[in-house]
């Protein structure tokens, strides 16, 4: 096709990486914001408290409610709030199979003091930001699980691609060359590129992985046929799950579970409680099986079995497993990184947010290596135009849209139903906005209002946040409040960057314009006003 | 004269480069599903272990596949390279069970 | 985790000054001999091997390595940046210097 192995992997880079570039940046980005979905949750709940009630105090609530709502459910869970990932005791319950193969949920968050659910607005939070980067948002699962599996799979063929043509891995291993156009886009690129690899080949690859059996569903009828519940049995062949007792239908009284609290301390020390699941609870073959919270990068921890019935441990297991389901376990593991302490949080953070440059600056780089010859040309192609466009209205857009989310959080009336929608539809209608905005403006102008227009969304947050809740600035730092004062920190650091960003883009291209206007003559002025971007 | 053949090898460029994609996503999945059937039956593993290992194998699979179409000298070889292994763990995929292999 | 990088990052900086565009940008003039080459590249992957030592002091060899190539990432991110945008500033050009510039020159 075209000479040379490198040329055709060139080729194959540039354009997997193109058409996939924009919903991988929004993968990206929304990925990074679920690295702290629980922060954020948090945040955009103001008004719930923050959890004080001991463990014991916490799972006699829970079990009271789920007692009281659902004594005849299949499984119960209970979170308390010893879970990373859940601030505040949270519960769920699980009717049986039904005939679509599902099963119906019903979570709550409930107050241990009273065992009531508590009361606060309603939101998707931070997990819906952190669930929009698999599932998307407005489109049926089995649609966004595909348009994802395909994208991410584009996004592997362009690294693995995107390494070969890149042949001075170590030579240009820690060049960056700034303010030279198309060689600084394309260094920024490379190095980034490069010093994440691992990091990005690992969330890559990992991602697909949860995609694979949608992929390909062909590996599951393979080995288990294609009966309707094959994932089901592979599910429980995986993990075996030795214990799945049919329900027996002698009821029996369910042992008061924060009896069970004391057994599981002298084995882990307090507060090693991930979750507790109840299988046929106020049955005589009811399970109790107590997690131990996530302490390695596997998705699986230790856990406790007791008779749900006498209270008595039946069984322990260490979360060690066959080795291809704990190589399985710890892919999908290494993805979400729940494991970690706060430190590899903010690198999985950082290491998101420097795949998502790489991702912008591989689709600025299309833009600026093609704009010399697009020039020649008395009107640029649509294409071109296009992809212009939508890298403004992604890679400016989509913060903006994000600052929306959280804007409208604070904004939409709380008593408002359907308001959980509201805030969804307000990132969806900014990014819309964000994404025609360039139509109405010359490209370069564009870039820069929009990156200004992120900035003030950010600086202005706080202050929002101040004016619609209790808990502001001075307020978090009174009751150090930490998750509140980063939230804010956070914002106002954000809102800097993208400032600078702005100044800077708009420095050089008036430094651009004064030159053309120096050497006069026509073509040489059209490059630099076309060019705020490649100055950069 | 000189425009016109400029056109015509355009076009040709045109509707190769389309072949490839085709020939790389619609070949390159099919070679991987036979690939990873056969893994599935033929690995020495229990059978959640053997879905696992291949299944975690199906996107390495299917990347290779892809290079090998974009790389390959002419469409013709590409084809070839995908046609051979789907055929064969195709063929194996479907006797092992048969010759009462694994599982 | 702070020693892990500081060493890693040590490692880097030798690696990088290894080669003959970077030495120049720290020690404009001087000469970059095939022997100072070797020298500068074997230090920096012994130190850069020093830091597997993390692996050992972490609670789990999973999380340890997860670990370590965040750090290795932000390291060599780090040297990147000062290699750009002012070479001097990077810790420990004065002890390199001394250390393997003095002897040959």
């Amino acid at each position: 096709m075209k000479n040379g192995f490198r040329q055709s992997m060139a080729w194959l880079h540039t354009w997997t990486g193109l058409v996939v570039g924009w919903i991988l940046f929004f993968v990206f980005m929304l990925g990074n914001l679920g690295r702290f979905d629980t922060e954020i949750d948090q945040w955009m709940r103001p008004e719930l408290p923050i959890e004080t009630a001991s463990l014991s105090q916490s799972i006699q609530a829970a079990q009271q409610r789920l007692q009281t709502q659902a004594s005849q459910a299949e499984t119960w869970t209970i979170w308390p709030a010893t879970n990373r990932d859940y601030p505040n005791l949270r519960i769920r319950w699980e009717g049986a199979l039904n005939a679509e193969g599902n099963r119906k949920r019903t979570d709550e968050t409930l107050d241990a003091a009273t065992a009531q659910p508590v009361i606060a607005r309603e939101t998707g939070g931070g997990q819906l930001l952190y669930k929009m980067h698999y599932a998307l948002h407005y489109i049926p699962r089995g649609v966004s699980d595909w348009l994802i599996g395909i994208c991410s799979f584009f996004m592997l063929v362009a690294i693995v691609s995107g390494v070969i043509t890149h042949k001075k891995i170590f030579a240009d291993f820690f060049t960056f060359r700034p303010s030279k156009g198309q060689r600084s886009w394309m260094d920024l690129h490379v190095v980034l590129a490069t010093l994440t690899l691992p990091f990005f080949l690992m969330i890559t690859y990992s991602g697909l992985v949860f995609f694979v059996f949608t992929l390909f569903p062909q590996v599951l009828s393979a080995g288990y046929g294609s009966e309707k519940h094959a994932r089901e049995t592979f599910n429980n062949e995986l993990n075996a799950l030795t214990f799945i007792e049919e329900r027996s239908g002698t009821p029996a009284s369910l042992t008061n579970l924060s009896g069970l609290i004391d057994t599981v301390q002298s084995r882990w020390g307090a507060d090693q409680i991930r979750l507790i699941e109840v299988t046929n609870p106020n049955d005589s073959s009811a399970r109790v099986r107590v997690l131990h919270l996530l302490d390695s990068s596997s998705r699986s921890s230790q856990e406790l079995t007791f008779d749900g019935v006498s209270g008595h441990l039946l069984d322990e297991s260490n979360g060690e497993s066959t080795s291809a389901r704990g190589f399985y376990d710890h892919i999908l593991g290494l993805h979400r990184g729940l494991f970690g302490d706060l430190t590899l949080r903010w690198l999985y953070f950082f290491s998101g947010v420097i795949g998502a440059i790489i991702i912008g600056s591989g689709l600025v780089l299309w833009v600026v290596k093609r704009r010399p010859k697009q020039l020649k040309q008395n009107k640029p192609d649509f294409g071109h135009r296009l992809v212009e466009g939508l890298n403004v209205g992604t890679i400016a857009g989509l913060p903006i849209a994000i600052a929306a989310y959280f804007w409208a959080n604070r904004l939409v009336p709380v008593e408002l139903t359907g308001r959980q929608n509201w805030e969804v539809n307000s990132l969806f209608v900014v990014w819309l906005l964000a994404l025609m905005y360039p139509l109405i403006r010359p490209i370069n102008r564009a870039w820069i209002e929009e990156f200004w227009l992120v900035s003030a969304a950010f600086l202005l947050l706080p202050l929002v946040n101040a004016l619609t809740t209790e808990r502001n600035f001075i307020h978090s730092i009174a009751t150090q409040d930490s998750v509140f004062l980063s939230m804010d920190i956070a914002a106002l650091i954000t809102g800097v960057l993208f400032a600078i960003t702005a100044t800077n883009l708009s420095r050089r291209q008036q430094a651009a314009t004064g030159q053309a206007t120096v050497s006069a003559k026509g073509k040489r002025k059209d490059i630099n006003t076309l060019n705020p971007v490649e100055a950069a | 004269m000189a425009n016109k053949s400029s056109l015509l090898s355009l076009t040709s460029y045109r509707i190769e480069v389309a072949l490839r994609i085709l020939l790389a996503v619609a070949g390159g999945y099919v070679c991987t599903v036979a690939t990873i059937i056969f893994l599935v039956k033929a690995l020495p593993l229990t059978r959640s272990d053997a879905v696992v290992i291949s299944a975690l194998l199906s996107f390495t699979i299917f990347t290779l596949a892809v290079i090998w179409v974009f790389a390959s000298r002419n469409l013709r070889r590409a084809a070839l390279g995908l046609l051979l292994p789907t055929v064969i763990f195709g063929l194996l995929g479907f006797i092992f069970p048969i010759l009462g292999g694994a599982q | 985790m702070l020693i892990s990088f500081i060493v890693s990052y040590l490692g880097f900086a030798l690696l990088s000054l290894s080669k003959e565009r970077h030495f120049q940008q720290v020690w404009p003039g001087r000469k970059l001999t095939p022997i100072l080459i070797r020298e500068l590249k074997v230090c920096g992957w012994l130190l850069l091997g020093t830091s597997l030592s993390h692996l050992i002091q972490a609670p789990k060899i999973s999380i340890g390595i997860t670990h370590l190539f965040g750090i290795w990432t932000f390291a060599a991110l780090l040297i990147v940046m000062q290699l750009t945008y002012g070479a001097s500033s990077i810790v420990g050009v004065r002890i390199f210097s001394r250390v393997f510039l003095n002897r040959h020159n």
